[in-house]
């Protein structure tokens, strides 16, 4: 009988009991398992607590989930854009009945509202959907960031009179950003009738960098992506990564500042962050 | 229907499409969110604000996984940001030590935990990853996938999920560091 290996690591078991490890590694812990009563009783352990997590017993979930989501969907193309997802949502499962007659005349209230207020211009979505720059990044950033501008009814303007469109923001639109980046064009866009500001930026390399100014209040939809905390320079805000590409957002009381870099490290970002917003005092929270 | 029949139906908004593609997943959908969250209205307002999001951004599913893969990513992430909002740290294993007390701790609990209390006193990360693995079967790539991770490090997270998990059925409420969380979550 050959020496026998010592006892099987329990991350590598763990990944032997998923069925994830490769068929030599795979092969070596089968062969320690045949001769290692220790190991076997770890991997008896493994199976055992997986039957304990399957245990949970839990129903179909009810009809009415579905009729809520279809009633949401209707509701949608009905009016597309008076409503964003996020407020969709908030017709939930369990108000839904009781809901259903004030939505009905809310819809229509906001309908009668755009038809006489916007005749027959888009209502823009209340929610700042980040989600559409963020899917399409994968086409190119500038196409990306053409389609969320167009997306909020973006407008060019120039940058002397940014501060001018969007009166109630904090934020710079500087001619250069730390890192060599050059200002090319910028931006009011329409956050449900509430101004923000775009700018983008172009790198000798052809690189761009994009930043949005938007009022702390808005609702921000990331899609299907995730934002995670984080600390950049004295500020804390939340960031989403998406491939290479980064989207920050540094929160004050008055503004949002959100930039979409690409391969940046945290120190030129902070120095992008304050050429940006060079008042912004550090907050103690990430919220929004 | 195929998935995708199912796909193309969805894309054009067809509502039998999204019923069928609703049908295939909601159930599965709907256990995890519940199992997530321990609450049963707002896993319902979950599922809703999923499949709303998922039928509307459709169009945006680049078919690199399977769809009802990108449906659990939507939904996972819809409950971390729930748990977001309700001031909840997702991913609290990092800063947490585990502790095996001795068994004649008087910190070891008298009672036996039941298996959800136990998952409910995990983070919601390690809590995930265990359903996720165990519960619906994902492998590793998936998982990866739903969780916006490397594949590298889904094994290590699933390997200190158990230990967590299997000491918190070990010693009932003594996890003094989860606690409060798991208190909350009720």
């Amino acid at each position: 009988m050959g020496q026998m290996m010592s006892c099987i690591q329990p991350q590598q078991l763990g990944a032997f009991f998923d069925g994830q490890l490769p068929d030599a590694q795979r092969a070596q812990v089968q062969d320690h398992l045949k001769q290692c009563p220790d190991c076997m009783r770890q991997l008896a352990d493994l199976s055992a607590l997986r039957d304990r997590i399957v245990e949970f017993q839990s129903g179909d979930p009810p009809p009415e989930l579905w009729q809520s989501i279809e009633e949401s969907l209707d509701a949608k193309e009905h009016r597309d854009s008076a409503f964003s997802v996020r407020q969709l949502v908030q017709l939930t499962v369990r108000r839904k009945l009781a809901a259903a007659a004030s939505i009905a005349a809310a819809i229509g209230i906001i309908g009668f509202a755009a038809y006489w207020f916007g005749r027959g211009e888009p209502v823009q979505a209340a929610a700042i959907d980040f989600s559409i720059l963020l899917d399409s990044l994968s086409d190119g950033a500038v196409e990306a960031f053409d389609q969320f501008v167009a997306h909020h009814g973006g407008r060019l303007i120039d940058p002397a009179n940014a501060h001018r469109q969007a009166p109630r923001l904090d934020f710079e639109v500087p001619a250069e950003l730390p890192g060599g980046w050059r200002r090319e064009n910028t931006y009011q866009l329409d956050f449900g009738g509430t101004p923000g500001i775009a700018a983008r930026y172009a790198r000798a390399d052809g690189e761009i960098l994009a930043t949005v100014f938007h009022p702390p209040v808005k609702t921000e939809d990331f899609g299907s992506h995730r934002d995670f905390p984080c600390v950049i320079g004295k500020h804390r805000g939340h960031s989403v990564q998406v491939g290479d590409w980064r989207m920050v957002h540094l929160t004050d009381p008055s503004t949002c500042h959100c930039v979409l870099i690409r391969d940046t490290d945290d120190d030129q970002l902070a120095g992008v962050m304050s050429a940006i917003a060079p008042r912004s005092e550090p907050v103690q929270n990430n919220d929004h | 229907m195929t998935e995708s029949e199912i796909l193309d139906g969805c894309r054009r908004g067809d509502r039998q499409a999204q019923r069928e593609l609703y049908l295939r997943t909601s159930n599965r959908i709907h256990r995890l969110l519940l199992r997530m969250i321990r609450d049963s209205e707002a896993a319902l307002d979950l599922a809703q604000a999923t499949y709303l999001k998922a039928f509307t951004r459709i169009g945006q599913f680049d078919g690199r996984s399977a769809v009802a893969t990108w449906i659990y990513r939507i939904a996972v992430t819809e409950a971390l940001q729930y748990f977001r909002r309700q001031g909840r740290d997702v991913d609290a294993a990092d800063s947490l030590d585990i502790v095996d007390p001795a068994p004649d701790s008087a910190r070891v609990a008298d009672v036996r935990m039941d298996i959800e209390d136990a998952l409910g006193m995990l983070d919601p990360v390690d809590r995930t990853i265990l359903l996720l693995r165990y519960d619906e079967g994902h492998d590793y790539r998936a998982m990866a996938e739903i969780l916006e991770c490397a594949e590298g490090t889904i094994a290590s997270r699933l390997h200190r999920a158990r230990q967590r998990l299997r000491l918190a059925l070990k010693n009932g409420y003594c996890l003094e560091e989860d606690a409060p969380a798991a208190h909350q979550m009720r």
